[in-house]
């Protein structure tokens, strides 16, 4: 409204689809930023795939299988304490994955796990702020964020990021929020089950009424706008009403998991009846499967909140209960992907905010361990079947190749064509970076 | 071992060297390049990093942030320079990139400063306080006011300033809104409400008579509205980042935050001057007071520093740091107009701010006694500031004080002590072994762990208290100095810092520093030859009125920020400012009678043409509703609108049950019917709603608002519950009684658009009615229909 960009800007946000003639008039001189646009360099993959798995995860129970079962010397006195599930090597790849995830060790010749990443904080609202938007303390966009806001998306009818989450994360609503970046960046949020967003349905569900208002709302707007013909908000607010309405058939039907065939549903794991924390992971797959196909850029699936979760202090068996329900169907979304061919295109991340520690807490339980844990990603133009950095023999500290955060971050702005360096947004003062001043692509797991 | 065996090598290679070294050096030959070389891209006339030059005797041999002198004349030992050529440590290492210097140059160094380092006197060009040609950091003037072709459009001096700068661009401006477009624009801006029918039959009658008198008595009746203090005080809690939780990792909730909303709201009706109103949330405390009453007031205002933001779940190693970076990081923006955080681990690298300067700030607020609002490992409120008598307290609190105090010392002895080892193991770090930085680390967690048993003894201790009147407010502390924290990191101290104000904007000093100098910083900074304070909040004030600041970036002065549109205009408007006792509602007075904020929106297409942004404001710009103003409408709408202020706390439960972590974080709300500013704010759970309609983020300075046009928000107006119980509340009130559907109608448009509908409106609208009442349970639900779809208009969202 206050100037042509900023207009323009409020008008991409509502659709490119409508009103062909004007828009992609004003969108060849001034293409706006939730328009599809060009990255830095050669991209490798074209969407992201976040899953986040709350609580910090073991790596020395999960993907960094630790066998020091009873200590260093044998005895257990000291509290040292190995992978308390048993593991084995992919078949193919050899890479060792605990026995708590065996759909997921069967595709590892597709993954690359990174063993030496370094937390930025050892709480998980910090961590997990950190993983999401490189800074544990004051707030900052989130990474889907700057990648909606770097490359736009693909399909103006859902939002450009959006995360599906059953639950509120540590660290709340700053988790996928666009802060500084304008707000049609922010994450959309998804809730799993029968109204997985808001609004999408008529209050008193009369469509034939919806549609004589909506008619009539274009007429009225319409008669406004003349004397207003000029301002491009006022356009994109009226074309934002047809876009809105065909939401509220195209966000349905992406989320509508019943089309599927039952084999699709069956390699999700949708027969099983589950239970507890992670039970809605099967849908939050498929439709993230469904929601990339539909050209979303962004996907971030958090499998649950900020209690229960993978933060076994007292127990690690409760990792066992979680693994049940969520490992099955995270493995078909690799398989599933990679089926449709759209896993090179298609990067998919998985990550945690830290690791647990060697020694045992409580009963049979871990603390939280900053200085080493283990992410995996896959597609998108990593590595797969590859095993990036070593840590020591208790999974104490990393002794190779070690990987912060930041580095992470410019990797998967690197998979999407985009230099951390360049990626800036000016702030207060100064060109902010989702890498602040840091960050280095590992380029030692591209493929 | 490895690292010391280089180090001998290393040693022996430049005792041999030591050698060849020239016996007598001299500076300009032998020294100068070798700066010039090695040095000056980071400690010269462009940067001065660590606060160090090498092309300035004094600022080469005094002393640097690091709390070291770089060279120390006959004393190669202790001169830093050298230390640091030789190290290969990571952090210390000179150059910090690039190859090291040749074991002679190094020598030469050596030898120079042991023979006493003769770096002859040359006068300096320069003096050592920075100077800037920018233009905020020059004195504001009074410009007259200019002549301007067109005797005839100016209403007031506002108008020939931007007049002037409009002729110039050669555009026309547009012809004067009709006066239901304006009193729209005037009515929300100033309360954030729409104009009821009879306020809008009044104003259109007066302006009838006599348009200038109508414009000025509807605002003088505007401003003395109390919605125009909750309007406007939306607007400053946006830039304080206002907000009823910490946002710590459990987003501890503050059952006494709205004191300090309600403080700002009643200061904003009250007009108090713009200087004590800050001096009051600075230092209010401080300030003298004749009343309890008034001490209240003045205490409840230092809310606004309490009001930083917490971090973590640990009492133990508490990030103190950030809560105070977050402090000046705040002032400085939403107050001065600058960057100021920049300066926390290196020289501004813009803007002539330095970390020492920095760190003259930051030592006012290490002085000063944040309260603390409980933690995940802490849940209790510790150090609020009683409401009532001193004695009162002391006398309620008797009983328990002895165990309090205990308590209290343990902690504070076991937090000290920790604080140190903390910095003792950073202090040795760089030269420890793998193995001994774990051990030292080790011991460092038995001790904050004791420190955590101390901190939960005091908690429980805490709950048990008699419950006293308390605000979220500050105290003054035991005064210290900061001493500089290299990058940013509290366990590297350098050099101490006194008290002080930026050097920029004159570097003021503490002339009594038994105290923590709060008062003395509201002095400084609400001195009229400040160049920033004045201009930064008319700027804001502009940009609330107009969509845009007459400096766009408005809390960015500083280098890197946009110029001033209107350069004579701002000084004009601070000016007058001051000279009219920084009186905020003036200030308002002066904009909105103008004939510039009295322009219509309406588009030429030569001013498009040759000026699209509007920069010469030849319209007005059109105004989305901000999130606030949409919802109070609706609920004015529906006639559910409670326009009582939340004059109590929230029903938060008691400190006692307090149970919050980051797995539990606190998440109530208490949703009312009152006006928006008094919902529940929290910082870690943002409502969807507030997310969908781009409202204020409760952790950092708002600036402004941006208005996206999103689907989503096309979904809230079409499907969202809430819109449609309210459409319903103002359909039951169109249906009701005997008026014709065209009287109804005229009702329901004159409500909503201060205006009835047209002819072409009516006929749709009223056919639409008809095939609606066919479909309809009744006709109120017909009636909300058409409520339903005068909401959704752009003429409800965006005002001319």
């Amino acid at each position: 409204m206050l100037n042509r960009r900023t207009a323009l800007r409020s008008m991409i946000s509502s659709s490119s689809l409508l009103m062909p003639g004007v828009l992609s008039e004003l969108l060849a001189a001034d293409a706006g930023p939730l328009s599809a646009h060009r990255s830095h360099t050669r991209a490798k993959a074209k969407r992201v795939i976040m899953i986040y798995a709350t609580g910090g995860v073991s790596h020395i129970d999960t993907f960094d299988p630790k066998p020091l079962s009873k200590g260093r010397d044998g005895t257990g006195s000291d509290k040292f304490m190995g992978n308390v599930f048993g593991s084995q090597p992919n078949a193919r790849c050899g890479t060792e994955v605990s026995d708590i995830f065996p759909h997921l060790r069967d595709v590892m010749d597709e993954v690359c796990v990174i063993r030496s990443m370094r937390a930025s904080h050892f709480d998980h609202s910090e961590a997990t702020l950190g993983m999401h938007t490189g800074s544990p303390t004051f707030a900052r966009p989130s990474m889907g964020s700057w990648v909606s806001y770097g490359l736009g998306t693909f399909n103006q009818n859902l939002p450009s990021f959006v995360v599906i989450a059953p639950f509120l994360p540590y660290g709340g609503t700053q988790v996928y929020a666009s802060d500084f970046l304008p707000a049609i960046h922010q994450g959309t949020r998804v809730i799993p089950g029968d109204n997985p967003l808001a609004n999408l349905r008529s209050p008193d569900g009369s469509k034939v009424l919806q549609n004589q208002e909506l008619d009539l709302l274009a007429k009225l707007n319409q008669q406004h706008l003349s004397s207003r013909a000029h301002d491009t908000a006022l356009a994109a607010r009226v074309k934002s009403f047809e876009t809105a309405f065909q939401m509220q058939q195209a966000a349905p039907e992406a989320f509508d998991i019943n089309s599927e065939p039952e084999s699709i549903r069956r390699l999700y794991g949708l027969d099983r009846k589950l239970k507890g924390p992670g039970a809605d992971f099967g849908w939050q797959c498929l439709v993230a499967r469904r929601l990339a196909e539909r050209g979303v850029r962004f996907i971030e699936l958090i499998d649950t909140g900020s209690r229960p979760n993978w933060d076994s202090h007292g127990e690690m068996n409760e990792h066992a209960e979680l693994a049940h329900n969520v490992d099955q169907p995270t493995a078909a979304l690799i398989t599933d992907l990679k089926q449709r061919g759209m896993l090179d295109d298609t990067l998919v991340v998985w990550a945690t905010e830290f690791g647990r520690t060697p020694t045992r807490e409580g009963k049979n339980g871990r603390g939280h361990h900053r200085d080493c844990f283990s992410v995996w990603m896959a597609g998108g133009g990593i590595k797969p079947g590859h095993v990036h950095g070593v840590t020591d023999d208790i999974g104490k500290y990393t002794v190779e190749d070690q990987v912060e955060v930041h580095d992470l971050h410019a990797t998967i702005l690197h998979q999407l064509g985009m230099d951390h360096e360049k990626l800036t947004f000016r702030h207060a003062g100064r060109d902010f970076r989702l890498t602040d001043v840091h960050g280095r692509v590992v380029s030692e797991i591209l493929a | 071992m490895r690292l010391v065996i280089a180090i001998l090598c290393f040693a022996s290679l430049a005792a041999r060297a030591g050698a060849g070294t020239p016996t007598r050096i001299d500076f300009q030959r032998d020294i100068a390049p070798l700066f010039a070389e090695h040095c000056l891209k980071c400690h010269g006339p462009d940067e001065q990093n660590g606060g160090i030059r090498y092309d300035q005797k004094e600022r080469a041999f005094g002393i640097g942030d690091s709390g070291h002198h770089p060279i120390v004349p006959g004393d190669p030992e202790k001169s830093e320079l050298l230390k640091r050529i030789v190290s290969t440590h990571k952090d210390k290492q000179m150059p910090p990139k690039g190859p090291r210097l040749a074991t002679f140059e190094i020598e030469t160094l050596r030898a120079w400063i042991a023979a006493g380092a003769k770096w002859p006197d040359t006068p300096l060009t320069e003096t050592t306080a920075p100077k800037s040609d920018h233009w905020s950091f020059q004195p504001i003037t009074d410009p007259k006011q200019p002549s301007v072709k067109d005797e005839t459009w100016a209403r007031n001096p506002i108008d020939r300033f931007v007049q002037v700068s409009r002729e110039e661009a050669g555009l026309t401006p547009a012809p004067d809104a009709d006066p239901v477009a304006f009193i729209r624009r005037l009515t929300y801006d100033l309360t954030g409400l729409p104009p009821t029918p009879d306020e809008v039959a009044t104003f259109l009658s007066e302006f009838g008579r006599d348009k200038e008198q109508a414009i000025s008595s509807l605002t003088e009746q505007l401003l003395n509205k109390p919605s125009y203090g909750e309007r406007w005080g939306r607007h400053w809690l946006d830039w304080v980042r206002y907000a009823d939780t910490a946002g710590d990792n459990s987003d501890f909730p503050i059952p006494q935050a709205y004191l300090y909303r309600n403080y700002v709201i009643e200061s904003l009706n009250d007009d108090v001057p713009y200087d004590r109103f800050l001096t009051e949330q600075l230092a209010g405390d401080l300030l003298p007071a004749s009343t309890q009453e008034q001490r209240n007031r003045q205490v409840i205002a230092t809310g606004y520093l309490a009001m930083a933001r917490r971090f973590g779940s640990l009492v133990e190693g508490y990030p103190q740091h950030l809560t105070i970076e977050d402090t000046i990081d705040n002032l400085g923006r939403t107050v001065m107009g600058l960057t100021l955080s920049c300066a926390r681990c290196h020289d501004h690298k813009f803007d002539p701010v330095s970390t020492r300067d920095y760190y003259g700030l930051y030592g006012i607020f290490a002085s000063t006694r944040y309260p603390f609002p409980g933690i995940e490992l802490f849940k209790a409120q510790r150090d609020f500031v009683p409401l009532i008598p001193e004695k009162e307290a002391a006398a309620k609190l008797k009983p328990t004080q002895r165990e309090t105090d205990k308590l209290t010392a343990e902690l504070e002895r076991l937090l000290a002590a920790c604080d140190a080892k903390a910095l003792d193991n950073a202090a040795k770090e760089p030269t420890a072994t793998v193995d001994q930085q774990r051990k030292m680390a080790g011991e460092l967690d038995g001790m904050m762990h004791k420190a955590r048993k101390a901190g939960e003894a005091l908690a429980s201790q805490l709950k048990k208290l008699p419950t006293l009147p308390t605000a979220y407010a500050v105290q003054d502390a035991k005064p210290v100095n900061a001493r500089v924290q290299i990058k940013g990191e509290p366990t590297r101290p350098g050099a101490e810092v006194p008290r002080k104000f930026p050097d920029i904007l004159g570097g003021q000093t503490l002339t009594d520093d038994t105290h923590s100098g709060r008062l003395e910083l509201a002095q400084w900074i609400t001195d009229s030859r400040n160049p920033l304070t004045a201009r930064v909040i008319v700027n804001r004030v502009w940009q609330r009125h107009f969509g845009r600041g007459l400096v766009p970036t408005t809390s960015d002065f500083g280098l890197r920020g946009e110029k001033p549109t209107h350069p004579e205009l701002l000084d004009w408007l601070a000016s007058d400012f001051m000279a009219n006792g920084w009186s905020l509602k003036h200030l308002h007075r002066r904009i909105v009678t103008s004939r510039t904020y009295r322009m219509s929106c309406q588009d030429s297409e030569d001013n498009l043409a040759s000026d699209p942004d509007n920069t010469h404001y030849w319209k007005f710009n059109r105004q989305r509703l901000d999130a606030e103003s949409i919802r109070d409408t609706l609920l004015a709408l529906g006639g559910n609108l409670d326009s009582s202020p939340q004059s109590e706390p929230y029903p938060i439960p008691a400190i006692k049950d307090w149970g919050y972590t980051q797995h539990h974080p606190f998440k109530d709300d208490y949703p009312t019917n009152k006006r928006s500013v008094y919902q529940m704010t929290k910082r870690l759970t943002v409502a969807p709603y507030m997310q969908t309609f781009d409202g204020a983020d409760p952790n950092v300075c708002t600036s402004t608002r941006d208005t996206s046009v999103t689907a989503l928000q096309a979904l809230y107006f079409v499907n969202d519950t809430f819109l449609h119980e309210q459409a319903a509340r103002f359909a039951k009130v169109l249906a009701s009684g005997n008026a014709t559907d065209s009287q109804r109608l005229e009702a329901a448009f004159l409500t909503t658009f201060a205006r009835p509908p047209t002819t072409a409106e009516s006929q749709l609208l009223l056919s639409h009615l008809q095939t609606t009442r066919q479909q309809a349970k009744d006709d109120t639900a017909a009636w909300a229909s058409i409520a339903r779809t005068l909401f959704r208009l752009n003429e409800f969202l965006y005002l001319d």
